[in-house]
């Protein structure tokens, strides 16, 4: 299963008015998004719940906007069991949301090239 | 020309919606962008901005605001500040949760739910430009 889906990146693109919005935005993703799992994984070291819930909602919303849809759901599960108290559950599903974000960050930096060699 | 005010402590969804807003309503767009409550009370005073969107999940704890339904708190210290001011709700809840219910019956203007889509803030902004067409008939 690809990480993206083509379509919902596709009328992301017409959302924002173009390839060039596109690719700003795409750079701004890959930016903050390991710096959001980053949070995720601090906020369960401190068992910080409210902390970890949050991060989980910014990159589950972000994620579905880009079409990541497997990592969107991934998150919301993070949310879930943050929002339920369930740190130990959420711990050991952090490695697949890892995973997950990187297979997304390597595909979103493939369609960037892809772009940028178009121009 | 409107000015408007992005709210939201994702930088990735603010440019998204800061983009949204200027497709929809063309380049020109007067658009500020605030990432937390300070940077948005800020932003909010000196750029004198007729419309806000207002991410509903706002990070409050930075500001050592923690704890309650941080967009409610955020949108009761704008509409404080200014009651004129149209605050526009970024959520990925639906309009019928009970949240949205709150902020919409505390003066909220409208909702737009994550993720955003142009036709969606088209529809607000038209909804916007027929209220204040209203106004300035009445007066």
């Amino acid at each position: 299963m690809s990480a993206l889906d083509a379509a919902v990146l596709r009328r992301l693109r017409d959302d924002v008015g173009g390839a060039d919005a596109l690719e700003g935005l795409v750079e701004a993703f890959l930016d903050e998004s390991p710096r959001l799992a980053q949070e995720l994984a601090g906020a369960l070291a401190r068992a910080d719940a409210p902390r970890a819930q949050r991060a989980a909602h910014t990159l589950k919303s972000n994620a579905a906007a880009f079409g990541a849809l497997e990592l969107s759901a991934l998150c919301r599960d993070a949310e879930e069991r943050a929002r339920a108290g369930d740190l130990g559950g959420l711990d050991a599903r952090v490695p697949a949301l890892a995973a997950e974000l990187a297979r997304v960050c390597s595909a979103l930096q493939e369609e960037l090239g892809a772009s940028q060699e178009v121009e | 020309m409107t000015r408007y005010l992005v709210v939201d402590d994702s930088r990735t969804s603010r440019m998204m919606l800061a983009a949204a807003i200027r497709n929809a309503c063309g380049q020109g767009a007067e658009i500020d962008e605030a990432g937390d409550l300070d940077e948005a009370l800020k932003a909010f005073g000196e750029k004198r901005p007729e419309v806000v969107f207002l991410d509903m999940m706002l990070d409050l704890t930075r500001t050592g605001t923690a704890g309650g339904s941080t967009g409610l708190v955020a949108l009761d210290l704008i509409l404080r500040e200014r009651p004129d001011a149209r605050v526009v709700l970024v959520t990925a809840l639906p309009a019928d949760h009970p949240d949205v219910v709150d902020a919409v019956s505390l003066g909220a203007f409208a909702h737009l739910e994550k993720p955003i889509r142009t036709d969606a803030v088209k529809r607000v902004l038209a909804t916007l430009d027929a209220e204040q067409g209203r106004a300035r008939r009445v007066k």
